[in-house]
């Protein structure tokens, strides 16, 4: 945890001469080259992001594999929207160095940054969509009887 | 009633894969009487009302094809099937729309409204266009109900989400802001994913109603993964005569670029929506009167304020060919207008499944997420909508692309304010335990002293999770050059041969759902250009 606050320090101090905004845009929006496919440390990356938002029981439980899922859902889509979510894993693997590596989506949240903020929100959907999205996700909800 | 694209249509609808050697080129050479721009309400209704009219019609949709069969009930495939995704500056808000054949109209809640009275009369008192007037635009608003079988929904569909939607409407003391709305179709299963398509393809929507009228014809050719990037043309004498869209097209699963051309038509409907029609006349630095175009886009965003009950509000579903059907009944029969004059705002009960309660919640630590994941029986949320009036919003073209340049109003934020307010006191008063506001960092919402901190809120869009899938304005109807983009009849000013058909028309936002009303102002346009057309023949 220290070397994340004293990261913290870099930065407020950075900030001093820079917008904290700006100097995050610097970071996360230099150049990152094209891509429509996963590679493996972009899977390995989100295995372990997913790790740490969905408890390690209900993922064992259910069988779920949060990272085919989202390649599954990036199929579908355009290859453009594809370019789009590549883009966002390879800003928050970019960053997620000052958030405690595979902790970015749960740590981005509490930034002073809203774009960290924003980051940590569209990183943490994308693996709760995919498990959340997955029908075997289902028998972890109570049952449910509407008054109607 | 449910019409379908027969296969005997579908050889009349070509992707860019199809452009890959020559043989269809002289599709992309032909000469059309109309070139349609966007499939979506706006483009579908033009496009059929020209084709029956004897016009030879090309309608060009930057998404692909997907027939009915295509679409089912799994998030997995289809949360990012049919929509496209842009964001105002600084990724602030996400811009949602249609991107496929049929355009938002696969997406929509299927709710046919029309704006009130006091809407049109802000649209008149703008534009100066009398035309633009409730009881005018009736005939227009009858022959889309008629196509698109509107069907007014009764209180015997109420289900529970909607009686606590109606009941919050008592809490605050506004039994009478309750409206029942007219859908989009004759019998709906209640599944209540009409997001997803509807995998039973019992929702009315273009690739169902208006699309078939038109292939039926014989006349339409429909140019898929087909984008339009400009509007060519030149400047004459006096006035601005269009050449054609310049198009790419480009394969939807590989992004491969096939072939780029220009089409050639007589007259130009441009039916992309309120952004891209705007960034379409912004690309050609020729297009006259260009500093009024784009200059003021209206988000007219949503947002979902979740509630957690003691008890069971919606129910559990069942499991059909390998993917879970909720049966949640009707999705949203109300409309909740109660405050819309005074603070530009309406609700009705969301659409609901565990995945989209798991992303919106996903601020929560694991743990607590879980255990809310894991009552999501007893939650419910219901859609803000606000008719916004943005202290600034001009799309830009910045390296080709088009942006919107976006700033809230400060009464924007204080309606909001108002808007979380009322649904957290409406839901807490209903029995709610639990009020999740749609915030990057929520306060805890459980009891009626909580809401002294939405009071005391500091917040702007940055800290919100909003969406727009309501986009208009940018190219609004004016009595003249000074002010709106286009006359009367929908053509541009300084234009000889450019129409606008989709919500890009509208003078301010419409205040509800408005497909409805696009269709209709589109059915208006185009009705009057066929005439036109007809006329210079």
């Amino acid at each position: 945890m220290e070397t994340f606050d004293s990261l913290f320090v870099e930065l407020d101090s950075i900030d001093r001469h820079l917008s904290r905004r700006k100097f995050l845009k610097i970071v996360v929006f230099a150049a990152a080259p094209l891509r429509l496919a996963f590679d493996g440390g972009d899977r390995e990356f989100l295995r372990k992001v997913a790790a740490t938002l969905i408890p390690p029981e209900a993922l064992s439980r259910t069988g779920i594999d949060v990272i085919a899922n989202v390649e599954h859902l990036l199929q579908r889509g355009s290859a453009e929207h594809r370019a789009k979510i590549l883009r966002l894993l390879t800003w928050s693997r970019r960053v997620s160095f000052i958030y405690g590596g595979e902790n970015v989506a749960r740590r981005a949240r509490d930034s002073r940054f809203v774009l960290a903020q924003k980051m940590s929100k569209a990183l943490s959907a994308l693996c709760l969509v995919s498990f959340w999205g997955d029908e075997r996700a289902l028998p972890l909800i109570e049952s449910g009887e509407a008054q109607r | 009633m449910i019409r379908k694209i027969t296969q005997e249509m579908r050889r009349r609808i070509f992707a860019a894969r199809d452009f890959a050697s020559v043989e269809n080129d002289k599709l992309l050479a032909a000469d059309y009487d109309v070139c349609v721009i966007g499939s979506g309400p706006g483009g579908s209704v033009a496009a059929a009302t020209l084709a029956q009219a004897g016009l030879k019609v090309a309608l060009v949709e930057r998404g692909p094809f997907l027939p009915a069969d295509d679409s089912n009930f799994r998030v997995l495939d289809m949360s990012n099937r049919m929509g496209h995704l842009e964001l105002t500056s600084g990724l602030r808000t996400i811009l949602y729309q249609g991107n496929a054949v049929g355009g938002g109209s696969l997406l929509y809640g299927a709710v046919a409204m029309k704006p009130p009275q006091f809407v049109f009369d802000e649209w008149k008192e703008l534009s100066g266009v009398d035309e633009i007037d409730r009881e005018k635009l009736e005939p227009h608003y009858r022959h889309v109900a008629e196509v698109m079988s509107a069907t007014e929904q009764t209180r015997e569909l109420e289900n529970e989400p909607n009686a606590i939607v109606r009941r919050m409407a008592d809490a605050l003391g506004k039994p009478d802001g309750i409206e029942t709305v007219a859908r989009y179709t004759e019998g709906c299963a209640g599944v209540g994913l009409c997001s997803f398509g509807c995998g039973f393809d019992l929702k009315g929507n273009m690739i169902n109603s208006f699309l078939p009228l038109a292939l039926a014809t014989g006349s339409l050719t429909v140019f898929t993964e087909c984008e339009a990037q400009t509007i060519a043309g030149e400047k004459r004498s006096r006035n601005f005569k269009a050449t054609g869209p310049d198009i790419v097209m480009r394969d939807f699963a590989s992004g491969r670029v096939t072939r780029r051309a220009r089409i050639k038509a007589r007259a130009y409907a441009l039916a992309a929506g309120a952004f891209f029609s705007s960034a379409l006349l912004l690309r050609n630095r020729e297009t006259p009167n260009r500093e009024k175009v784009g200059a003021k886009v209206y988000l007219q965003p949503h947002a979902q304020i979740f509630a957690l009950f003691d008890r069971p509000v919606t129910k559990r579903g069942a499991m059909k060919d390998g993917q879970y059907i909720p049966y949640n009944g009707v999705p949203s029969i109300y409309n909740f207008t109660g405050f819309l004059k005074e603070h530009g705002f309406f609700w009705l009960a969301s659409i609901l499944f565990p995945a989209n309660l798991a992303s919106f919640i996903s601020h929560l630590p694991p743990e607590e997420h879980f255990a809310i994941m894991r009552q999501f029986h007893q939650t419910m949320s219901v859609t803000l909508t606000l008719r916004d009036d943005p202290a600034k919003s001009r799309i830009k073209i910045k390296d080709g692309r088009a942006q919107l340049d976006f700033r809230e109003s400060r009464q924007d934020i204080e309606n909001l304010r108002q808007c979380f307010l009322l649904a957290a006191r409406g839901f807490l008063a209903v029995g709610a335990r639990r009020v999740f506001l749609p915030m990057l960092r929520p306060p805890k919402i459980e009891r009626e002293s909580d809401l002294k901190q939405i009071e005391r809120l500091k917040f702007g869009y940055d800290d919100l999770l909003l969406y727009s899938d309501h986009t208009s304005g940018g190219n609004p109807y004016g009595k003249d050059a000074q002010h709106g983009v286009v006359d009367g009849q929908g053509r541009v000013f300084g234009s000889e041969n450019v129409y606008v058909a989709d919500s890009s028309l509208f003078p301010t936002a419409s205040g509800i759902n408005p497909s409805w009303t696009i269709m209709a102002l589109s059915h208006r346009v185009s009705s009057q250009l066929a005439k036109s057309l007809a006329y210079q023949l």
